[in-house]
């Protein structure tokens, strides 16, 4: 499904990036000392042997063996900065690599720092929404960037960017072979600027330039279609779960509602989770009361968020989830919830097992951490921590299967579902055939 | 252990990186989390941060952004400075941990531990304090662990040039020792340690041709990635494999091994249960009369070590130093050694960083000035050698060694014979932490006393000869620089000024 493609694509790239990064092998560029006083230096050339001894007063002479990691870091950073024979980051990143060394000392690799460029574009994805031209791309066999959509609403389509489209160049630069991400901030910028872009289409001798103005576009995180027509069984599949997702989740039932829908097959296969609130939306379209998910943070007794019956605008559809090792976090406290209450059957594999919350708390310096705060636990009380969400029905996808999805889906980049041979997607569609034939409909809450 | 030309043991590495590794894979499955938007941002004092940051800029604002109905709240503090950010992370942390903190000590290192390794320089790195310890008592001539002196050089990949490997080099075994009586060599490289691959690359990187082969065959890739991220959770960063080198313990400890000459790996399986005690000197008289100094390293007793050795076989036939297998030390010892043949004489010199300085030397973007290395202590006339020298050397000779190899040869003419040194001017500084934990940091590169850098080059003999397999009465090296003492002495060389400086690591 070319979505949750483009998102593990986009993933596995930043993911690139970030673990190069954190291997410790970039540059940073040269800056000089802070400004303090300490002469640290000045006592390493006096005293060549006892160097190491007489440094001992760059310590604030604490006796203290207990180690104080705000002391030790101002101790480390001011001797770096004075003495190091080499090339040193700025304050602030010397002090954004401590921190994170500090975070991820205790082991849980989603307690994490996150520096202003993370932070923002943490904010960006769980917003749904950020400043481009809103056209969904993908990069060919041959290096080409084309498009697979433009997106609702959004500056490309009203600039008549069609699908297909290869872009060539993007304000004058070649963008053929290079990275998509790369090619991707070069199109982003801010809100009213232009952007030019040359296009090759199929059936043009020449290429088309076209400007367009970038703008706010709300992200697509939302795929729907009445994937069996003759048994009104429709299809929503849902990518991650932001600001955007309810509202597009609402929209999709909307339009199969009106097309007849009689039974709802949602997938969060690949669905790495999101915003907890959101999960809480999301599920309650699909549980008829009590809680979603307990959580407990520490030194707290355990809170329930409930189904909210505002979201209730819908009928109660006979609903099979599609669930993955993929499907993490919100995806396992929806899945765990629709399982627990037996509100629909889950079909599929194993989820991930993340049974845990992050808080993320901003700070002054627009970095943010993300802290795990609490444990979360399905509406059974079940902790998934490691475990998972094991499905009712096991659908499993060899090698082989996925490869022919894969190369599928390559070819045809506008059509995310493959009924050929998606075979979890199959058994889906046949189990909710087996319950409307059993008599299953969709009923008032 | 790592030699250390002068107090302190480079190290450091990426102790993040396998989290961050990790982290990094993961995201690809995991990207988004749970989460609850929370805020906060009530002001608060505390004295502690004033005094770190100097100003006492806190803002006395109420709450902004979005409010939650939450009793638990976290103070922290309004400034951007970074001393804010890393102390109100490490208070959100203590207060909102899930687990709980019980105790800040791994938090200190990790901290330290990153931000050393950051500056990637695996020279310099955290020591924590079972380590220290360790180091501590090398300056005494007690060698805990392998008993393997080693260096961490970085050099790039023959077949991917942008690939940087970095590898812990043997300069020399401590005699005696449990790396000796395995046959690890100089030169040889550890790869492994107890079937653990050591993290000397990026895997990523090295793995860039298969990932382009894979293209878009997405099961190919996250097999691909999945692999790699296995073999770094198992591996060992470069840190903590320095200080599993350099520690006692009492299950054996086997070693991979790169040699040259070797086309697969070595295995090598060491006792490492007991310290190695090595003397910082010996000495014997030689058939003819001449006497015969050998230095193994430069610590705390070195001097002593040495003066004894001296009185003991000085006479008119000349001495052989021979710094052959001597893969440095402090530089204390060494200059009062220096000092002792030419008072007020330069052992050699180091080129360190001049803190807070306004002008940028061009090729390296900070300021360095270039600092002598030499003794102010009178010594009484009679104390002073006058004989004949001859100084030993092979690719074991390193650091501090090298100095006082050009040393004797620059400023009392002495022939240098064997084989090119092993070439490491870099200098660490150890700085103490007061809970016994401490840092190595690279503060320096030394010059010889005529200004002449010889990182990597290393120096080239006067007179070279291959190597003897043996040490003792047959040693064919000694046997020549026998011969050698009844030349006269080279011509002393004219003091030359430094050479711009060159930083390599």
């Amino acid at each position: 499904m070319s979505l949750r493609k483009a998102i593990i694509r986009s993933v596995a790239l930043a993911a690139v990036g970030f673990v190069a990064f954190f291997g410790g092998f970039t540059y940073h560029d040269p800056t000089l000392g802070v400004a303090h006083e300490h002469s640290i230096y000045a006592t390493l050339r006096n005293l060549p042997r006892s160097i190491g001894i007489g440094l001992g007063s760059i310590v604030h002479g604490d006796q203290e063996n207990a180690a104080k990691p705000f002391t030790i870091y101002i101790d480390t950073l001011n001797t770096v900065q004075a003495a190091y024979y080499g090339k040193t980051a700025s304050t602030v990143d010397l002090t954004y690599s401590a921190i994170r060394g500090m975070m991820a000392s205790l082991g849980d690799r989603y307690t994490r720092f996150l520096d202003p460029t993370d932070y923002s574009k943490m904010q960006e994805e769980n917003l749904g929404e950020f400043v481009g031209i809103g056209a969904q791309l993908d990069q060919n066999d041959k290096g080409q960037i084309f498009v697979v959509k433009p997106l609702p609403n959004s500056p490309a389509l009203r600039a008549h960017v069609m699908t297909g489209d290869i872009i060539a160049k993007v304000n004058d630069k070649a963008v053929l072979g290079m990275d998509i991400t790369k090619v991707v901030q070069l199109i982003r910028g801010q809100r009213h600027t232009q952007v030019v872009l040359t296009i090759i289409r199929k059936g043009q001798s020449k290429p088309l330039i076209i400007p367009i103005i970038r703008d706010q576009v709300r992200q697509e995180v939302v795929v729907s279609q009445m994937v069996d027509p003759a048994h009104k069984v429709g299809y929503i599949a849902l990518a991650q779960f932001n600001d955007e997702s309810d509202r597009q989740v609402n929209a999709a039932m909307n339009t199969l509602r009106s097309q007849g829908m009689r039974g709802l097959i949602f997938d969060l296969r690949g669905n790495p989770g999101g915003l907890l609130n959101v999960a809480q939306d999301i599920a309650s379209r699909f549980v008829t009361s009590g809680p979603i998910v307990w959580v407990k943070e520490r030194g707290a007794e355990m809170e329930s968020y409930n189904v909210e019956p505002s979201k209730h605008n819908h009928p109660r559809y006979p609903l099979v989830v599609l669930v993955n090792d993929g499907s993490a976090s919100a995806s396992e406290i929806t899945s765990g919830a629709v399982k627990d209450t037996h509100s629909g059957t889950l079909v599929g594999k194993r989820t991930f097992g993340k049974g845990l919350v992050q808080t993320i708390i901003p700070l002054p310096d627009r970095s943010a951490v993300a802290i795990t705060t609490a444990h979360y636990y399905t509406p059974a009380k079940n902790d998934i921590n490691h475990k998972g969400i094991d499905p009712d029905i096991k659908v499993i996808l060899t090698d082989q299967d996925e490869r022919k999805m894969n190369d599928y889906s390559n070819q045809n980049p506008g059509s995310p579902i493959d009924l050929k041979y998606d075979k979890q997607l199959q058994k889906a569609i046949s189990v909710m055939n087996e319950k409307l034939a059993a008599g299953a409909h969709p009923q008032p809450w | 252990m790592k030699r250390i030309g002068r107090v302190i043991f480079p190290t450091i590495v990426v102790v993040t990186a396998i989290a961050a590794f990790g982290a990094g894979s993961h995201c690809r499955l995991m990207r988004q989390v749970a989460l609850i938007h929370r805020s906060h941002l009530i002001a608060s004092n505390g004295p502690w941060l004033r005094q770190a940051q100097g100003d006492g800029n806190i803002q006395k604002s109420g709450a902004s952004g979005r409010s939650v109905a939450d009793d638990n709240l976290t103070d922290i503090f309004q400034s951007d400075s970074p001393y804010t950010t890393f102390q109100n992370v490490y208070q959100l942390l203590k207060d909102d941990y899930v687990e709980g903190i019980p105790s800040d000590t791994p938090l200190a290192y990790g901290a330290a531990a990153a931000m050393l390794a950051s500056l990637d320089d695996p020279n310099s790195r955290y020591i924590e304090p079972v380590e220290r310890k360790a180091f501590d008592q090398q300056e005494e001539g007690i060698y805990q662990g392998a008993g393997i002196i080693f260096t961490v050089r970085k050099a790039a990949d023959h077949s991917d040039p942008e690939l940087v490997v970095r590898k812990i080099t043997t300069v020399a075994v401590v005699p005696g020792s449990p790396a000796q009586k395995a046959g690890i060599k100089t030169g040889d490289v550890i790869t492994e340690i107890d079937h653990h691959w050591i993290i000397s690359y990026d895997p990523i990187r090295a793995s860039s041709k298969i990932f382009k082969k894979l293209g878009k065959d997405e099961v190919g890739l996250e097999k691909a990635y999945t692999a790699i991220e296995n073999k770094i959770v198992s591996g060992i960063n470069l840190a903590k494999a320095q200080s599993i080198l350099d520690v006692t313990r009492a299950t054996p400890l086997v070693l991979s091994v790169e040699r040259t000459g070797e086309a697969k790996p070595l295995s090598f399986t060491l006792d490492i249960s007991q310290p190695t005690k090595a003397d910082s000197v010996s000495f014997r008289k030689l058939n003819n009369g001449s006497g015969y100094i050998h230095i193994f390293s430069f610590n705390s007793n070195t001097v002593a070590d040495f003066d004894k050795a001296l009185a003991g076989v000085a006479s008119d036939n000349g001495i052989i130093v021979d710094l052959r297998d001597c893969p440095g030390g402090d530089l204390s010892p060494a200059v009062t050694i220096a000092n002792s043949f030419v008072p007020g004489a330069e052992l050699g010199r180091i080129e360190v960083k001049v803190a807070h300085a306004k002008d940028a030397n061009a090729n390296l973007g900070f300021a360095t000035k270039v600092e002598p290395l030499k003794s102010e202590k009178p010594v009484p006339a009679a104390n002073i050698y006058h004989g004949k020298i001859v100084v030993l050397v092979n690719n074991a000779t390193a650091n501090t060694a090298e100095l006082l190899a050009e040393f004797f040869h620059d400023r009392l003419g002495a022939r240098i014979a064997g084989q090119t040194t092993f070439g490491d001017g870099s200098a660490q500084t150890l700085f103490p932490m007061s809970d016994h934990s401490a840092f190595t940091l690279t503060t320096g590169v030394l010059q010889t006393d005529n200004g002449k850098p010889f990182n990597l080059s290393g120096i080239v003999p006067d007179v070279p000869l291959a190597d003897a397999a043996v040490r003792g009465a047959d040693d064919p090296c000694v046997v020549k620089a026998e011969s050698l003492l009844d030349l006269p002495p080279l011509k002393i060389e004219a003091i030359k000024p430094s050479e711009p400086p060159v930083l390599s690591l």
